[in-house]
This record gives C-alpha cells, sequence and structure tokens, in this order.
C-alpha cells in the first residue's frame, strides 16, 4: 500500500510499504478514505518530537471503512464507515473509566520512555514516535487500529469526509481547549494561534457561551477564518498584551488559549534566547506563546494550553502565574470521550467544521502539501488527504 | 592533619592531574585527567565517586527510617527492590492471571513462554553481552489466592532470591494494588554492583507489573510488532507474533479470526 513516509526533518515521502494485519483481537484494519495534516505532523516533520526513525508511517486524523476485525471486537463491524480517534485507549484502565482518556495505562507499549521522563506513561498516539507508542499513522491506504470498540466511531453515511473527519483531532482538541477555560457570560477568551486547532477553539468558545474571542495570528488568511468565526483578529507582532487589555477594560481576558504549541515564534530578549536555543537544536520547545498568554491573563483567569509541548521550557514567568493566581490546564485531549457529543453537534449544525479545509489533495502528493501546509503557502490553513487508491 | 586540610591537598592533586591529563591528550591524558577529577571530587566533598557508582557503602549509608524505598540493602546485605502499580479490578481477576501459565509467560520480554510450568515455576533466558544468555529458573514456593504469590531461584548467579507480589484489595474503588519485590540475598551475584542490580531488576519489575496490569484490564498487551514500516528501516519494530501468519495479509478482508494470545480473552 502507499504511506506517507518520515525519513529525516522536512523530508517526507510516499513509499509502498506491506499492508497492517491483525495483530490483537482488540483490533481492526480500516481502509482510509481521508486523512489530514495536523500541526502535530509538522513537529513531527521538522523532527521536533524526540524518536522518530526513519521509516516512521505519519498521520492521526483518519477516516474510512472498516475492513476486518479481530474476534475481541464487538461494537464494531467490517463495512462501518468510522472516525478514527488519534488518542489510542483501552477503556478499560482506570483512566480511561474516568473519562481521561489520553491518559490511558493500557494502550502504549512502550512508555518506559515516558515514564523515566515525565514520571508516568500516558497513551499513545497513532503516527508519532516511539515514545508515543510508535504506532504506524493513518497517512496510508490501510491501518491498523487497537482498541476498535474504543477508538473508532461510527458516522452517517450521508455526511461528507469533511464535515465529520475532524472529530479525529482537531475539533475534539479545540472543544477541550475552550471547555478547560470555564467559561461564564460574558467572558473574553484570546486564541493565540487562529490554525486548525485555534479556530475550533473559538468556534468552542463561542458555542460555549464567551461574550469576546480574540483570535491572535499573523496569517491573514487565518484570521480572516476566525473573523468569519465571530472572532476579533488581532495580529500578533503587535503589542498584543497591551491590545487585549484594551479589548477588556483593562481587565485581561479571562482566559487564554496557547493553541501554537513548541514552535511559536517571539520577540524580545526571551524569543531570541528561544530562537538560539532551537536553531542549536539545545531545546525542543519554544515558549513565546505560553510567556504571552500567562503575561496578558487576567488576574485569577485560566490558561489553557492544547498546544502541544514535549520537553522543558525556558524562560518561563512561573512568578507572575503563581502571584496572578492562574489555573494552567493542558495535556493531550481526551478524544474518545469527545467524538461522539461533538457528532451530535457537527449534525445539529452547531459546528462546520468542513469551514476550515482549504486543500484536498491526493496522498502521493503529501510531500508537497507537508512544504505547503508548514510555509502557510497558497493560503493553506487545512490540508486533506484523499487516500482512495484512484487518488493515491 | 585535619580533615580540611587533608581534602584541600586531595583537591589540589586531583586538580593538577586534570589539567596535566588535558595537556597530555590521547586515551592516556583522558585517564589521568578522569583519575584526577575523582580525587579533587573526594577532596572538596569528603565522599567518593566510585563508591558512589559502584559500591554497596554509599547505599548503606544511614537514611532516615521513615517510609518504604523502591531499594534498599537489608544489615545482612540483601539487596530488596519494590515496585507497585493498582490494577482497575479487584484481586479475584488478578489471580486468575497470576494461575494462569500462559499469561505469567509474557509478564517480561525475556521470560521464555515456553519454560514456563504449569504449576507456576517461571524460567527466563535472560540475554547478556557477546551473545551469552543467562538461564534462571524460578520455583513457586508460595501461592494464597487474594494474598501473595513468590517464586525463589533455587541456584545458579541468582541463587537464593524471592520474587513476590502481594495484592492489597482497595474496598474504596475495587483496585487492586500490587506490590512486586526481588530480594537478592548478598551472596547471589556478587559480580555485580548493586546499584546496577537494583536499577536492572527495578526495570524488569516494572514492566511485569505493567503487563500484568494491562492483561488485567483489557485481556492484552498493545504491540507494534509486526506493523509496516517504510523504506529506511531495515524491518518492522520486531517480528509478527506466530498467530500472525495464520492471518496472512488479509487478502478477502473478511472478519477474521485472531488466534488468541496471553489470557485469550
Amino acid at each position: 500500500m502507499k504511506a506517507v513516509v518520515w525519513h529525516g526533518p522536512g523530508d517526507v515521502r510516499v513509499d509502498d510499504v506491506p499492508e497492517p494485519v491483525l495483530l490483537r483481537p482488540g483490533d481492526a484494519i480500516v481502509r482510509v478514505t481521508s486523512t489530514a495534516i495536523c500541526g502535530t505532523d509538522l513537529h513531527l516533520y521538522d523532527g521536533w518530537l524526540p524518536g522518530m526513525r526513519a521509516g516512521d508511517i505519519l498521520g492521526h486524523e483518519p477516516m474510512g471503512i472498516v475492513e476486518a476485525v479481530g474476534t475481541g471486537v464487538s461494537r464494531i463491524r467490517p463495512g462501518m464507515r468510522v472516525v478514527v480517534s488519534a488518542i489510542i485507549s483501552c477503556g478499560a484502565c482506570s483512566y480511561c473509566r474516568d473519562g481521561l482518556w489520553s491518559l490511558c495505562d493500557n494502550s502504549n507499549p512502550h512508555s518506559e520512555s515516558q515514564a523515566a521522563l515525565w514520571g508516568f506513561g500516558t497513551a499513545a498516539v497513532f503516527g508519532h514516535p516511539i515514545f508515543y507508542g510508535g504506532y504506524a499513522g493513518g497517512q496510508a491506504e490501510f491501518l491498523r487500529v487497537p482498541f476498535a470498540d474504543v477508538g473508532l466511531l461510527e458516522v452517517p453515511d450521508d455526511q461528507p469526509d469533511d464535515s465529520v473527519l475532524f472529530l479525529s483531532d482537531i475539533l475534539p482538541t479545540g472543544w477541550m481547549a475552550a471547555a478547560n477555560c470555564e467559561i461564564a457570560a460574558g467572558d473574553t477568551v484570546a486564541v493565540f494561534g487562529a490554525g486548525p486547532v485555534g479556530q475550533f477553539a473559538i468556534r468552542a468558545a463561542r458555542v460555549l457561551g464567551a461574550e469576546q474571542v480574540v483570535a491572535i495570528d499573523r496569517v491573514p488568511e487565518r484570521l480572516a477564518l476566525a473573523e468569519r468565526a465571530g472572532a476579533i483578529p488581532l495580529d500578533d507582532r503587535e503589542d498584543v498584551v497591551d491590545a487585549l487589555k484594551l479589548m477588556t477594560g483593562g481587565r485581561g481576558p479571562d482566559a487564554c488559549i496557547d493553541a501554537v504549541g513548541l514552535e511559536a515564534h517571539g520577540g524580545g530578549l526571551a524569543g531570541g534566547f528561544d530562537r538560539v536555543r532551537h536553531v542549536l537544536r539545545l531545546a525542543s520547545d519554544r515558549a513565546a506563546v505560553l510567556r504571552a498568554a500567562v503575561q496578558a491573563c487576567r488576574k485569577g483567569g485560566i490558561v489553557s494550553v492544547p498546544g502541544v509541548y514535549t520537553g522543558t521550557v525556558e524562560l518561563f514567568p512561573f512568578g507572575a502565574l503563581f502571584g496572578k493566581a492562574l489555573t494552567l490546564r493542558g495535556g493531550p485531549t481526551h478524544i474518545p470521550g469527545l467524538m461522539r457529543p461533538l457528532l451530535a453537534r457537527v449534525l445539529e449544525g452547531e459546528i462546520h467544521p468542513e469551514e476550515v479545509v482549504t486543500h484536498h489533495v491526493p496522498l502521493a502528493d503529501a510531500p508537497d502539501a507537508y512544504r505547503m501546509f508548514r510555509d502557510k503557502t497558497h493560503g493553506c490553513i487545512k490540508v486533506v488527504l484523499d487516500a482512495t487508491p484512484a487518488a493515491a | 592533619m585535619t580533615p580540611a586540610l587533608g581534602g584541600a591537598m586531595l583537591a589540589a592533586l586531583g586538580g593538577t592531574a586534570v589539567v596535566a591529563g588535558l595537556r597530555r591528550r590521547g586515551p592516556a591524558g583522558l585517564a589521568v585527567a578522569a583519575a584526577g577529577g575523582a580525587l579533587a571530587y573526594r577532596g572538596l566533598t569528603g565522599s567518593s565517586l566510585t563508591d558512589r557508582l559502584v559500591d554497596t557503602r554509599a547505599i548503606s549509608e544511614p537514611r532516615l527510617a521513615i517510609g518504604p524505598r523502591a531499594w534498599s540493602l537489608d544489615d545482612d546485605g540483601t539487596l530488596v527492590v519494590r515496585r507497585s502499580i493498582t490494577i482497575a479490578r479487584t484481586s479475584d481477576a488478578v489471580d486468575a492471571i497470576l494461575a494462569d501459565p500462559a499469561s505469567l509467560a509474557v509478564l517480561s520480554p525475556s521470560i521464555d513462554a515456553s519454560d514456563v510450568a504449569s504449576g507456576g515455576s517461571l524460567r527466563w533466558r535472560v540475554g547478556l553481552p557477546a551473545g551469552r544468555a543467562l538461564d534462571v529458573t524460578a520455583e513457586r514456593v508460595e501461592h494464597r489466592p487474594g494474598e501473595t504469590v513468590s517464586w525463589r531461584i533455587p541456584m545458579g548467579l541468582l541463587a537464593g532470591t524471592l520474587i513476590r507480589l502481594d495484592e492489597h484489595e482497595r474496598v474504596a474503588d475495587g483496585s487492586t494494588e500490587l506490590e512486586g519485590s526481588i530480594r537478592v540475598p548478598a551472596s547471589a551475584a556478587r559480580p555485580i554492583p548493586r546499584r546496577f542490580l537494583a536499577a536492572g531488576l527495578g526495570a524488569e519489575l516494572q514492566e511485569a507489573l505493567r503487563r500484568m496490569r494491562s492483561l488485567v484490564e483489557v485481556g492484552e498487551l498493545a504491540t507494534t510488532d509486526g506493523q509496516p514500516a517504510g523504506a529506511g528501516r531495515a524491518s518492522p519494530i520486531g517480528a509478527p507474533p506466530a498467530f500472525v501468519s495464520e492471518v496472512g495479509g488479509l487478502p478477502d478482508r473478511a472478519v477474521v479470526g485472531v488466534a488468541e494470545q496471553g489470557t485469550g480473552s
């Protein structure tokens, strides 16, 4: 089959690889129809997440048709049209039972490296390095899905792929980022980063009752899309903190969302420090947005972090976090628990995920699509790869 | 000579050796510099770097007797390594796995499945450098369902070592705490520094408990062995399990039966 394979930083290719087989009773094989490139894939593409190995298959936002299931699968049947959760969860451990799906105890067979670095292992993720389980990803014609009863959501046949595909990751991620803000009537939410996750955080914040949502970015088409969703656009090269104070009667946003993560661009001394360490590959994480979010947030507010961080961040203003009594929330999204309720919202017309799609590309053209998405050229906000054999 | 003066002299000597070693360059120079560094460390801190790395004295230093430790040395020189894990099931489910030889066989990557006897005895084959292997057999010496199970290694490098699992059911949420311990007598594995042995056994024990939890909670062990990988890697992460050949390449992509593994749930 064809699959998008990582060969090194900035080098992905479409290779012929063996088709997956069922390896455990709880597995299913999905024939992928659509699969998206995520901002997190760009972190992998650029080599910022540790542990990528040449030959790893990328992709964690797929959907398709179930081709085969193992004997331990009861809820999912061949022929079902399904969306695949990016997060792999067993559904049976104490964390899954408590709804903390992304903290699953049992899905990551290589969790010892996480345990060594973070104290504990967490759930595996498709198309990520061995640090996150090392599962082959979904930018391929076929995908093996462990714990299929938990990670697959059946979707109606009459819904186009674009309207349900993002239930796999970025829609739940944007939603959880906003939900973590405990939005109350009259609140202002500042969303740093108007990429795909930021776009869904903006929409979720509106649905959850925010009176004012501010979208902070520097890419015109992203800001325009955010504005169409009801957000106030703000160029991140402005003095963001002062601008946010101005928009909130001097109080500051009630909550700030960091939808950028570890590859943030920042100015000033701290930004220069980040850049030097990044260029020298002395650090994986640049905390420019995290710093700005802490600085901008009102006293007693919430900073929500859906953006990915993996290592350590320098010059983090912990004094401000403490002194302003801020609450910091984040972590990988509990996707399996959010897919079904969000599908209901999509079917009710409350959210229109297809709005963020700017490009449809055959799987074979994935290398060009990666470059376009990373460089933000051609008005690119979100790329969907067509993995059907005719397109691939 | 006062301790402070002695320490200062040792530090000065060590420092001189570091400088001399670095000037000389080459492997011999590096060795001199490293030795000088160790001397300087001892002179400045009063403790030995090498002792801390390999010797038992460093870990047998008096400590406050507060709470359990992940590893320790008893007064008689027995090394005790402990780990624990919480399984979100009652002890009945844990006991079912502990009574199943096939499940015990997959608790560690180094256990040879074919050598697990029905009586619950275990046999490991531990890989060593230069392609050598160490065979270890452990006989089950105690099994009280819902409470404890233990094995003793009767002979070989680790002779006298006791492996023990203790169950503690948590009434509050119906889960089971499983504490594993390995007790290595002073006479066993003498060539191996205790600190290194403790680290190795601790990692092995932790992985076994993690696998135990997975088998009890979901009836299978997650795996990436046998999955596809692209060009650039010589082979997939690991060889596919034996039963994959029964499934084959899914030529007709129908519902297929997967051979049961582990507990076969």
